[in-house]
């Protein structure tokens, strides 16, 4: 019998953790503020003991009143030589985070680490560097998040270039989440952590999708007169994508794998090479959603940009036009706009 | 073809250091200033290190510590904590190497720390020390008594001992008491027992019946003293324990756990004289204090020339005045005994032991104070007796011409209840404000016994708790590990235990040694097999270079022995898709193809 109470504290369960994981984010974001560049310090550095560390620890506690409480001075001298290796880790542990340097490595002049499609993995890279000249950072863990580490040692007054991926799920721009350093040098004892925030973001284009453009001649009645057209004829040469299939259509056009696929009847589309300038717009996709529309706009973007004397300029609504033209800056200019659209 | 190919490093097994260095320091437990080390804890441990199984390893270590003895003890443990450091190294993958540097570099920087807390012990040590002079160690019963020191123990509600009789008896809690020592000097004070001790070797007599002997096994719980407790004339069965002549069991050793010791009491004989310095000693009152008390005395013996007279009308005296048996009796002033008797007369038992024994004292009667448990709670489940600390009780024996030393006991003239119904019942029948004068324990305590089924439930756990005392722990309170040890040396394996642990150790660190264990966990099967493959190959020369991938290293095999290309080209394929590819090999096929690999003579020549 499901009487629902079940899943009910599951999910009160889970609005709990979220809460609480949110209150986690507010307290760090005070605490550990977003910064391009950070030395890692007290403020910054947790750090407790692992559970095998408990144990020793207070194991070697334990024995230590035994050996007093025996009056057995070797005894004494080897459980206090316990508990002091355990202090011992809690200050090597902890020495192994501080002041480790973190500096984001900000290569493109836009602010941005780098760019990519929504979906793909978004590389930051940064500096870290030890902390002084005499000073070593072994085994250390770094990454995004807890299940993808990797590891990072640093000798005397050394230092290194690392690079973290992580997935991007959207367009627009992607701000680094906080980074975890974590290590357990040098026995494990302890576990030392620290999550910086460092400033680094990264333009995420629109996830391309496979669509066809548009006839133009469906279109050309919507086009202004004394704009220049976005005109595109049915073309022999470059094959563009596939249609729905119209009665009268070219048999040999007909794209035989896709019905066999089950697609259905389709139409291969070709354009033919012309110099003609080409407005993109999202009201191309008109039938479909914004974010398709930009998706499938950003498909064209790169389709079209690779062919050769092909004009394109775009035009989003509520932006400046992007006036037609060619290469591979005004590329990722219109790609650029397309992901900042809002 | 003279020359062999080197395996690449990345192929070669690191070779883990730490395990020979541990069979060394099993070896090294022969050397005789390390004999005495407890190598049943130390051997585990060496195999658990060896297993990395950390935790464990380092618990055994801990309880190994506390037998070292010695500087060369030290040293070892010292070499163990060593390499224990070394296994616990925080990055699986370091060398020997990095593990001896860090865990030496740990055990060069603790000193400092170690410094202070050694500092710090040592402080908090002298305090230890001093508490522990001034603290009474003991529970229980203690060897000297002072007004209090039995009502104290009447909110203790800790077990003092189990007694199980061997046979069916109708013996009635009055009639229990478990006599412990004899008080005989008295300083105006405080009475305390005579250091003498006057042992009787003597076996029990043999002219006493079966039927008037009483056997029974008595469990005690530790007392942190040295004597045993028994009922009349008892002749406790324990290795280095004592009769005196007074009847008190003294042991050579502190009972500092919970022992168990059979005993057969008797009767108490009839002794016909008493030598001039028991006499002596038992009549011996302070030169000077408590002058009405003497007076009574005096006045007792001029109206009671026959000693048992005398004695019934003292207990008579404190029957039939208005004597109060009470747990806060009013504070005496240095004249102890004449300000019960004639001022206050409210006390508790060792009031009245300590007073009755003076009167009869001054009346020429030898007298002394006996301590030990009156009573206790039967147990019907398993019929054993249970005495508690409450249970704590005085009384007073003197000596009779003719019959001996025989026991009286004020407190049943003046509180009969308390004796025969025991001291909860009495407890139980004092009014409610004397009830809030007790502590909170003994008020829940009472309140639970008029708990219905309470007392069902308690001798039911009682019982349990005894089995399995009985079961579990030997007499002298040791688990029974000892019957064990002597099972094996009754079949001449008295080493047994040592060649088992260093057989597993063996095996354990050779198998690390051999297989190494961390390597082959690292590497998948199909890896493995891809050794194995690489194995056969480099032994024609054909093994594979550093930074080569398998397919290519395949493809230069396929080149150079034309005879064996369609296997290599094959096998190739398979591996690298195999451990690389979506994952659905089949791993089976490919260990068979590759134990079916062989070399054959190269066909074409030199």
């Amino acid at each position: 019998m499901d009487s629902g109470l079940g899943r009910r504290f599951t999910r009160l369960g889970q609005q709990w953790r979220q809460r609480f994981t949110r209150r986690q984010e507010r307290w760090l974001e005070k605490r550990v503020p977003s910064v391009p560049s950070v030395q890692l310090g007290q403020r910054s550095i947790f750090i407790l003991p692992t559970w095998q560390g408990a144990i020793f620890g207070l194991g070697s506690i334990i024995i230590l009143i035994i050996a007093v409480a025996e009056r057995n001075p070797f005894s004494v001298l080897l459980s206090a030589l316990l508990l002091s290796l355990f202090l011992l880790g809690l200050v090597l542990c902890y020495r192994n985070l501080s002041g480790l340097k973190l500096v984001s490595l900000d290569q493109s002049p836009a602010h941005f680490q780098g760019h990519c499609f929504a979906g793909e993995k978004a590389q930051f890279m940064m500096t870290v560097s030890a902390s002084g000249r005499q000073r070593a950072h072994r085994d250390i863990k770094i990454g995004f998040s807890s299940e993808e580490l990797q590891a990072l040692e640093i000798g005397e007054g050394g230092s290194s270039i690392i690079e973290l991926t992580t997935k991007v799920p959207r367009r627009g721009i992607f701000q680094a989440p906080r980074l975890l350093l974590q290590t357990r040098y040098p026995s494990g004892l302890w576990q030392a952590w620290s999550r910086p925030h460092l400033d680094m973001q990264y333009l995420v284009y629109p996830r391309p999708t496979v669509c066809s453009l548009p006839d133009v001649r469906n279109h050309a009645g919507e086009s202004n007169p004394g704009q220049q057209s976005s005109v595109m004829r049915s073309g022999v040469d470059d094959f563009t994508g596939l249609r729905n299939y119209y009665p009268g259509d070219n048999r040999r056009r007909i794209a035989w794998h896709a019905l066999a696929r089950g697609q259905g009847l389709k139409t291969k589309q070709f354009v033919r090479e012309d110099d003609s300038p080409l407005m993109l717009t999202p009201s191309l996709y008109a039938d479909q959603e914004m974010e398709s529309a930009l998706s499938c706009l950003c498909f064209q973007i790169i389709q079209l940009s690779n062919r050769r004397q092909q004009k394109i300029g775009l035009q989003l609504p509520g932006c400046r036009p992007i006036k037609p033209g060619e290469g591979e800056i005004h590329k990722h200019k219109m790609l650029q706009a397309l992901a900042l659209w809002e | 073809m003279g020359m062999k190919t080197e395996l690449s490093p990345r192929l070669k097994r690191n070779q883990d250091m730490v395990v020979p260095a541990t069979l060394a320091v099993a070896i090294m437990l022969v050397f005789p200033p390390l004999q005495t080390q407890a190598w049943w804890l130390i051997l585990p441990c060496l195999v658990c290190l060896i297993l990395r199984w950390h935790t464990i390893a380092f618990l055994l270590l801990f309880a190994a510590i506390t037998y070292a003895d010695s500087m060369w003890s030290i040293a070892y443990f010292l070499v163990i904590i060593l390499l224990l450091f070394m296994r616990m190294h925080s990055r699986k993958e370091a060398g020997n190497r990095e593990q001896l540097s860090s865990s030496l570099r740990q055990l060069v920087l603790t000193i400092p720390v170690l410094l202070i807390i050694m500092v710090l012990v040592f402080a908090a040590g002298s305090q230890w020390t001093e508490r522990n002079r001034s603290n009474r160690s003991s529970t229980g019963i203690s060897d000297s008594m002072t007004p209090g020191t039995i009502s104290d123990l009447v909110n203790d509600s800790d077990l003092a001992m189990r007694v199980r009789f061997d046979s069916e008896n109708n013996l009635q809690s009055e009639d229990l008491y478990w006599r412990g020592l004899v008080f005989e000097n008295f300083d105006g004070q405080t009475w305390s027992r005579s250091q003498r001790l006057d042992f009787d070797i003597e076996p029990i007599p043999a002219e006493i019946p079966s039927e008037a002997r009483l056997r029974y096994l008595v469990t005690l719980e530790p007392t942190r003293q040295t004597w045993l407790y028994g009922l009349h004339q008892a002749y406790p069965v324990r290795p280095q324990t004592y009769r005196d002549r007074r009847g008190i069991i003294v042991t050579s050793d502190v009972i500092r756990q919970r022992v168990r010791y059979p005993v057969t009491s008797i009767p108490p004989q009839a002794a016909l004289s008493l030598s001039k310095e028991q006499r002596e000693r038992n009549l011996s009152i302070p030169e000077a204090g408590n002058p009405q008390s003497r007076t009574l005395g005096d006045n007792l013996r001029e109206q009671f020339p026959d000693d048992r007279k005398l004695i019934n009308a003292v207990l008579q005296y404190f029957n039939q005045e208005p004597f109060i048996y009470t747990l806060q009796p009013d504070v005496n002033s240095e004249q102890r005994v004449d300000d019960f008797l004639f001022n206050t007369k409210e006390g508790f038992c060792e009031h009245y032991a300590g007073a009755m024994t003076f009167l009869l004292r001054s009346a020429g009667i030898p007298a002394r104070v006996v301590v030990g448990y009156q009573g206790g709670s039967f147990n019907n489940v398993t019929g054993h007796w249970q005495v508690s600390q409450y249970n704590a009780h005085a009384w007073v024996e003197a000596w009779l011409p003719n019959v001996g030393w025989q026991r009286f006991d004020p407190t049943a003239a003046v509180a009969p209840e308390r004796v025969v119904s025991g001291l909860d019942a009495w407890l139980a029948s004092l009014s409610r404000e004397e009830q809030q004068q007790l502590d909170r324990e003994t008020r829940l305590r009472l309140f639970m016994n008029s708990v219905p089924g309470y007392q069902a439930v308690n001798e039911v756990l009682g019982a349990m708790q005894y089995g399995w005392n009985l079961s579990m722990y030997d007499n002298e309170g040791d688990l029974r590990t000892e019957d064990l040890a002597t099972w094996l040396d009754r079949k001449g394996l008295e080493d047994l235990p040592v060649w088992l642990l260093v057989m597993v150790l063996t095996v354990v660190a050779l198998r690390a040694m051999v297989t190494g264990r961390q390597k082959s966990q690292l590497v998948s099967p199909i890896i493995r097999d891809y050794y194995r493959l690489n194995h056969k190959l480099s032994k024609a020369g054909l093994g594979r270079e550093p930074s080569e991938t398998i397919i290519s290293h395949m493809q230069r095999v396929a080149e150079k022995r034309k005879d064996l290309a369609n296997q290599c080209d094959q096998l190739g394929r398979l591996l690298s898709e195999a451990e690389y590819g979506a994952g659905d090999a089949d791993n089976k096929e490919i260990r068979k193809k590759v134990a079916d690999f062989r070399l054959r003579k190269p066909s074409t020549g030199s």
